[in-house]
């Protein structure tokens, strides 16, 4: 069975009757993009890596956890592995009080050509990455600032507000509008056919 | 009809789905998402949106250490199963390349996972795994002898739950050349182990005995006899050696003496490994 040409659906319900070539598939569909995740929020390789590790494991000790009632697939691991690596940054913020952690907040969430090719992961969700950077190149540079310090950084909307010295209300709105804008994105990315 | 507390509730959403509510905050929204059916909707668009964040990032390649430890962790933590036999995998191993330290690596890693509590050491140890060709098949292996092998699961684990645990693939000689294993050893445990295969059968009254050679001297480490498939394992504790005597560490090997008290090396070596200066 070719392994690839099946939906992440279909891979996960072959991963809970213990199917390893599943599981593998779906290492290969999203390893380098976990990884690129936890790379982005940690800033250290090899942190980034045990992170991704967890994050797989995980996958592969408690697939019941994914419910696909609830969205897909890929929305639930980058959500498990944004927070799996929000929290290692925060305990190593701990640990390393003096030495900086890689900044969240330069404006550089959106890719800028050195983008690798990963034909596995482009064949289910190439168009929503794709959409979601045409989004985040035209969103006003303070509303991707604000979901960039929220989500790469971990700093809540107050946090933002005082480290921008701006008013909360106004990290709020800033927040608000340009969530609006990405799933827009993602809506019309999903009416275009992505599989 | 959408109530007020929908209402507030829906106009956080999306800050709750990028963890930016104080916590707070996020409490109140939790619960009341979890009680409401009519906003499940609006969460589910909000935690894909927020996903949707993390498809920006630039893909980078993870290395190729990654995948060995994952997959070696899956086999571990998959329970209940069927046994592998050693001679089906070592065989793979072998085409492979051998990078069995890797493999050993990577079972550390997850072991130590599983503890919960080595972080620094998994970094240290996946950057030796990174500088080694790890395949998969190497991983499994391992991962799979152990298993199978409690005594040296364990002394395994004692060994690299060390910072300074390291190890070096061992190749087989013209003497054996379908042989081979690896040497992990951790000066602070004190420890080390070899784990082998595709060790001749030998002669009655003949050993395998495990070598740690020095610049000025062979010490041994142990005998032992080869399990019936051809593979076989020893550890080895608190080796004495006077540093200043024996000077500095070449390597290890595996030869083949006779079956009783050894203080010298005087067979033919089937398995060797040098120690890079």
């Amino acid at each position: 069975m070719d392994y690839t040409r099946l939906r992440d659906d279909e891979l996960m319900d072959r991963l809970g009757r213990r199917d390893i070539a599943a599981f593998e598939a779906i290492y290969d569909r999203y390893g380098d993009l976990v990884f690129s995740v936890a790379l982005r929020v940690v800033g250290d390789t090899y942190v980034a890596e045990d992170i991704a590790q967890d994050v797989f494991l995980r996958v592969w000790r408690r697939p019941e956890q994914f419910d696909l009632n609830r969205g897909k697939f890929v929305t639930w691991l980058l959500s498990v592995t944004r927070n799996r690596s929000i929290d290692e940054r925060r305990s190593r913020g701990r640990r390393l009080r003096h030495e900086a952690l890689p900044a969240a907040d330069e404006d550089d969430v959106i890719p800028s050509g050195n983008d690798r090719d990963d034909p596995a992961l482009a064949t289910v969700v190439s168009l929503d990455r794709q959409a979601v950077r045409d989004a985040l190149l035209v969103l006003p540079p303070e509303q991707k600032l604000a979901i960039q310090l929220a989500y790469f950084g971990g700093l809540t909307q107050q946090e933002i507000a005082n480290k921008l010295g701006q008013p909360l209300g106004t990290v709020k709105t800033r927040i608000r509008l340009g969530m609006q804008k990405m799933r827009g994105a993602i809506e019309r990315s999903e009416g275009g056919g992505s599989p | 009809m959408m109530s007020a507390d929908c209402e507030r509730i829906r106009e956080d959403l999306d800050a709750w789905a990028l963890g930016a509510l104080d916590a707070a905050d996020a409490r109140t929204a939790e619960r009341h998402i979890a009680s409401c059916d009519d906003c499940a909707a609006f969460v589910d668009a909000a935690r894909e949106a927020a996903a949707s964040v993390a498809l920006s990032v630039p893909l980078q390649a993870a290395s190729s250490s990654l995948k060995a430890r994952v997959m070696a962790g899956a086999a571990i933590l998959d329970e209940p199963r069927e046994p592998v036999r050693m001679r089906r995998l070592w065989p793979l191993a072998a085409a492979a390349g051998f990078a069995l330290f890797a493999g050993a690596t990577a079972w550390a890693l997850i072991t130590q996972q599983e503890l919960g509590d080595a972080r620094d050491e998994s970094s240290a140890l996946a950057g030796v795994a990174t500088q080694q060709s790890v395949t998969l098949a190497t991983a499994s292996a391992l991962v799979m002898i152990m298993e199978e092998d409690r005594a040296t699961h364990d002394a395994m684990a004692a060994i690299v739950a060390n910072g300074d645990a390291t190890g070096l693939a061992m190749t087989g000689t013209d003497a054996a050349p379908s042989a081979s294993g690896a040497y992990v050893w951790s000066r602070t445990a004190g420890r080390g182990a070899l784990v082998a295969s595709g060790l001749p059968s030998l002669a009655s009254g003949k050993a395998y005995c495990l070598w740690v050679v020095y610049e000025h001297d062979w010490v041994v480490g142990g005998l032992f006899a080869p399990e019936s498939d051809g593979s076989g394992r020893v550890i080895v504790e608190d080796l004495e050696v006077d540093a200043e005597m024996a000077g500095r560490l070449e390597g290890f090997a595996v030869t083949i003496e006779d079956d009783g008290p050894v203080t010298k090396h005087t067979g033919e070596t089937v398995l060797e490994a040098s120690v890079a200066q």
